[in-house]
């Protein structure tokens, strides 16, 4: 049975101090690689050996997708378009920073709209670079494991859902967890699954 | 903020055979039992200690309701909107003999999803009696509520909660003791957080 596994990364030490990454590139650490080989073991359990990885190139996802091929021998092949959004100018700063300096853009961004700032990379955009990625990379006959980041991951199952990116029927997948999606012979997107692996 | 779990009921031996249940009362199998406790075991630790928990009638959902209520300490409220689907004529019956006996109407059901067969209940009919039961008791519980019910039924109800048109599957059905997170937000509509956690994908660590 082929599906797609949309993958956020594990944990860095800037996301456990809720600072904002965007295409920053930080490093995966200890905690966090063991978090990625619990989730690894399970996707490999229930998808692997035959499945395909790509990762977004920020290495905190390669490093979270070296850990599932590592253990189905396979290798990983790094994706530009799974890549995170840029979050502009908060890139780096944490979330009580970007509150208390742009109250209202940071309300903006909690009912689910894109803030007025510069460099953000804007949802719809988002969404359809995901989506056509997802659509790309499905194989009728294969899994793959797309690893990827959390604005992408909830952006793109919306747009294969037919949903506007403004919806907010999706939370968010929390790090380490995972989605599953299939395409069935309509050509529709089913969700099978999210934010599995969390708790 | 409100948070809603919605489960399926653990494992039949109809269940494990391929053939429809719908209105029909079948009980859990042993199987079926031990999903039910280990389920219990895990949503203990996630619900709020002062849930409200609400089943189906139907036996195989209350009784893995049952689990949880003497795990919490709570009381399982019943409420028959959040039966499972009628499927009329083809509860009962195997995969094979469904396809041998009404090709036409299962490719109508696969495409489209209404049969027209005697006594199948509707799309609309179920996602109404769904959502309105699901809207009443999160309105009326203290903290969480934890409804107990079907695979069909349970995904008429969160598709209707989340707005999503059922022209399309869009979402995969619960497995056996399988549930869905929701959170509703302050301008009424709903956020789905979890869908399809057993205690095989549950993250228990820090």
């Amino acid at each position: 049975m082929s599906a797609i596994i949309l993958w956020r990364h594990a944990p860095t030490a800037s996301n456990v101090a809720d600072r904002l990454q965007g295409t920053l590139d930080i490093p995966l650490d200890e905690a966090g690689r063991a978090r990625a080989s619990w989730a690894a073991t399970r996707i490999a359990d229930t998808y692997g050996p035959d499945l395909r990885i790509y990762s977004s190139p920020l290495s905190r996802a390669t490093a979270t997708a070296a850990v599932l091929a590592g253990i189905v021998g396979t290798e990983v092949t790094e994706d530009a378009n799974l890549n995170q959004r840029s979050y502009g100018v908060w890139q780096g700063l944490t979330r009580d920073e970007v509150r208390a300096r742009w109250p209202e853009e940071y309300e903006r961004r909690e009912q689910g709209l894109d803030p007025r700032i510069p460099g953000w990379d804007g949802q719809d955009a988002v969404a359809t670079r995901v989506a056509a990625t997802v659509e790309r990379l499905w194989d009728p006959e294969r899994p793959s494991v797309l690893v990827t980041h959390g604005s992408p991951i909830t952006l793109g199952l919306l747009a294969l859902m037919d949903v506007p990116a403004s919806s907010r029927m999706l939370g968010r997948v929390p790090h380490a967890a995972w989605a599953v999606v299939k395409k069935v012979e309509s050509g529709a997107w089913h969700l099978e699954a999210f934010a599995l692996g969390a708790d | 903020m409100s948070r809603l779990f919605i489960v399926r009921h653990g494992e039949t031996e109809w269940n494990a055979r391929g053939v429809l249940q719908g209105a029909s009362d079948v009980p859990l199998s042993k199987a079926g039992r031990e999903q039910a406790t280990q389920a219990a075991q895990a949503l203990q630790t996630l619900v709020a200690p002062d849930a409200t928990l609400v089943s189906s009638p139907l036996s195989r959902a209350h009784d893995t309701a049952l689990e949880l209520a003497r795990h919490l300490g709570g009381e399982v409220h019943v409420d028959d909107r959040l039966r499972e689907r009628a499927y009329g004529e083809w509860e009962g019956i195997t995969p094979e003999a469904r396809l041998e006996g009404w090709p036409d109407a299962v490719a109508a059901w696969h495409e489209h999803g209404d049969p027209g067969i005697a006594g199948f209940e509707g799309h609309d009919d179920v996602r109404a009696r769904m959502v309105e039961s699901l809207e009443q008791w999160s309105r009326a519980a203290v903290s969480d509520l934890v409804a107990f019910t079907h695979g069909s039924s349970a995904r008429m109800g969160t598709m209707g909660l989340l707005g999503l048109p059922l022209t399309h599957r869009t979402l995969g059905n619960l497995g056996n003791a399988a549930w869905s997170r929701l959170r509703r937000n302050d301008d009424g509509t709903w956020t789905l957080e979890r869908h399809q956690v057993t205690v095989a994908t549950l993250w228990t660590g820090p």
